[in-house]
């Protein structure tokens, strides 16, 4: 009897088990988004049977600038045949790292002899990132925990007694130490050797930023490329997919619409495309979050961009600029955004990107150009009327014109680049006045 | 009514249930793109299925860089150095008539070549130039120019000699003077992906053999005066029935198939 008792419990529990099990799974199909997806989700980093176009995290979040200072002055390198970043990057990534500790923290006096050390390598990277997440990039796992540790700028010193690697805070001029317990720098040396733009340079130290001063006039080549125009299809089909597209026309805008969750605008006009995820299948919590999902949707996105990278974060509004960048420095006024500017809303995400890309370099007919050092930048700017207080960052970059003999090459032109207002302007457009030795 | 029947009926018909609604949530969530390896397999099977054979073909990646090179515009004073032949230029093109064409019946024509080559006075920049199996035939035997990061395969940077029979009568040269380079070394695609990409475009045909694949310099483009190099595969595909030849050419950038060579100069 008591047996017949026991085994009738256990058919009543396993039957209201399995009607809760129903119920949940029957909730969870419900509220999934994924459905209205229309492809599947691929980690487009792992199909390495398609090489074109995929762009390696470790690249995009890859420092911007490399500062060697030799000893005696402090000095921006790169290579034009070589890229030293994605060398450096690759040497490092084979050191294993140890423990972080705090040296200093919120010390301005500490950090400014941290950024002038000498005989020294500094990578500078444009965003604060977690020590964990840095031991992402460079494929470190026992470092997966050190997530409480922000920095935006790596150190280490040429004297072999040294094995630590530091690293900088801009923000809050803290600086921390990394044990590293294996690794030479050796072939970074090599590298350092063999660089051929070396610009002269002083780190200067603010508060929340630590701008670079060139102290000499700087030349600089100007490069010319053939620019290819990405066709409306090829974003469809890698944004939106290819069923059920509908399509609306109006004036220069096109509208592509995979359901009410998904849509691409393009304008012909502006050469630029607006992608709405309202989704909301993949919103960032977190920075990482948002560095991860970024780097997701320039894949997904799949233009084939030119040394593109991370070039602004603004975290509170939770957006990112990507640029592409040719000899080491970034490109400008190739459009309103950058390259791609990504936006983590409440309500989705929105990706903004120009169709036209830079493939092909092509022999430029213009000659090296000599431009101003940053001081005289800051002394024309002030005569213009505009205080330091309002300058936000001054930087080195190329701006972007298409050839007026052939709208399918473009020039890079050297210029100086200023943000005031969260926006990059030139100096010519800020104050009339050209950046360049000789005015021309 | 036996309640026990009931609950039985029940307890059967719910875990059937919760089977399928697993199944249904499973297929709604990601779907796990194939490993590069098992695509790989797919189309190593599938090329053996197609009785299509290569050598052991290298997984290593490579690099490479954009060039520009413009062609020697000085070859009219440096023909004067040239002996025993009647040499013209036009164009940056020497063209030559030899005065005692060579004999090659039952010679090595490559190592004849090779040691004519080689022997000064008989070429102009005698030290540049290695022969070219991919490119020659028959009757065209090609010499293409050495640069510091490879060969160029280009018209605008070979000698070509032509056999008459039994003899080497006359030849073509051209010189690219000064290659410079355009911008950082970019990754170029392994040997092994090259030939998948091909295979995958439906350019290697059943019952065939690639015979060679070679990664050197090759023109994408013309633009301002200059040709514009990149890294280009040339894979040889060999007929197995006839032994036919033919060199298909893979973009070592990008991996697209380049079909037709721009010689159209972009201003």
């Amino acid at each position: 009897m008591n047996g017949m008792k026991i085994s009738r419990l256990i058919v009543q529990t396993l039957v209201v088990v399995a009607i809760a099990i129903s119920f949940v799974l029957s909730f969870l199909i419900l509220t999934n988004n994924s459905r209205y997806q229309m492809q599947p989700k691929t980690d487009v980093a792992e199909k390495k049977s398609s090489k074109q176009n995929v762009v390696q995290k470790e690249e995009l979040y890859s420092p911007s600038q490399i500062i060697w200072n030799d000893g005696t002055d402090q000095r921006l390198v790169y290579n034009n045949k070589h890229n030293v970043v994605k060398s450096v990057q690759k040497d490092m990534s084979t050191w294993k790292f140890g423990k972080v500790s705090v040296l200093s923290k919120n010390n301005t006096e500490k950090y400014k002899k941290f950024v002038n050390s000498k005989d020294s390598l500094q990578l500078f990277y444009p965003l604060q990132m977690s020590v964990s997440y840095y031991g992402d990039l460079l494929k470190q796992d026992n470092l997966s925990k050190e997530d409480k540790y922000m920095f935006n700028r790596v150190l280490f010193h040429f004297d072999h007694k040294d094995k630590n690697i530091y690293l900088g805070n801009d923000r809050n001029h803290t600086v921390y130490k990394l044990s590293v317990n294996s690794g030479s720098s050796e072939e970074i040396v090599k590298l350092l050797k063999n660089t051929d733009i070396s610009l002269k340079i002083n780190l200067v130290v603010r508060d929340k930023t630590v701008s670079v001063d060139y102290v000499d006039h700087v030349v600089m080549n100007t490069y010319s490329y053939l620019v290819t125009k990405q066709e409306d299809n090829n974003y469809v089909s890698n944004l939106l997919g290819s069923n059920n597209i509908s399509t609306r026309q109006s004036g220069d805008t096109s509208t592509y619409s995979a359901n009410s969750y998904q849509r691409l605008v393009s304008d012909s006009k502006k050469n630029q495309l607006t992608y709405y995820d309202y989704s909301k299948d993949d919103l960032p919590k977190s920075k990482t979050e948002m560095l991860n999902n970024g780097y997701k949707l320039i894949n997904k996105i799949n233009s084939p961009l030119s040394n593109a990278k991370l070039a602004y974060v603004d975290w509170k509004n939770r957006v990112l600029v990507y640029r592409e960048y040719v000899e080491g420095f970034p490109t400008f006024k190739k459009s309103d955004i950058g390259a791609v500017k990504v936006s983590f809303q409440d309500s989705g995400t929105i990706a903004q990107f120009s169709n036209k890309v830079i493939q092909v370099p092509i022999p430029s007919d213009q000659k090296p150009v000599t431009l101003k050092n940053t001081a005289e930048i800051i002394e024309d700017l002030k005569n213009g009327g505009y205080t330091i207080d309002k300058i936000e960052d001054i930087d080195l970059g190329y701006e972007w014109t298409i050839d007026k003999d052939n709208s399918d090459v473009v020039d890079l032109s050297p210029s100086y680049f200023i943000r005031i207002g969260n926006k990059w302007s030139t100096l010519s457009e800020l104050v009339g006045v050209s950046d360049r030795i000789g005015g021309s | 009514m036996d309640f026990r029947r009931i609950e039985m009926i029940f307890l059967v018909v719910f875990i059937a249930l919760d089977v399928f609604l697993f199944t249904s949530f499973s297929q709604a969530q990601s779907v796990v793109v194939s490993s590069s390896k098992a695509d790989e397999t797919s189309i190593a099977a599938e090329m053996k299925n197609s009785n299509i054979t290569t050598e052991k073909l290298s997984s290593k990646d490579k690099k490479g860089y954009y060039l520009a090179g413009k062609s020697d515009q000085g070859m009219e004073q440096r023909i004067e150095t040239l002996k025993d032949q009647k040499a013209n230029v036009s164009n940056n093109v020497v063209t030559s008539v030899l005065n005692n064409p060579i004999n090659v019946k039952g010679k090595d024509t490559v190592e004849v070549l090779e040691n004519f080559v080689a022997t000064p006075g008989n070429v102009l920049f005698e030290k540049s130039y290695r022969y070219n199996e991919i490119l020659s035939n028959s009757t065209n035997y090609v010499f293409s120019q050495k640069i510091q990061y490879g060969q160029l395969y280009d018209d605008a940077a070979q000698i070509t000699f032509y056999k008459k029979g039994n003899q080497i009568t006359s030849y073509r040269q051209t010189y690219t003077k000064k290659t410079s380079v355009l911008r950082e070394e970019q990754d170029a695609i392994s040997q092994k992906d090259a030939v998948n990409y091909l295979y995958t475009a439906s350019e290697i045909p059943d019952n065939s053999k690639i015979s060679d694949a070679k990664l050197n310099y090759g023109r994408l483009l013309t633009a301002k005066g200059s040709a514009i190099y990149i890294p280009i595969w040339y894979i040889q595909i060999e007929n197995k029935n006839t032994n036919a030849k033919t060199v298909k050419l893979v973009n070592a950038f990008n991996g697209t198939i380049i079909k037709n060579q721009q010689k159209e100069d972009i201003q």
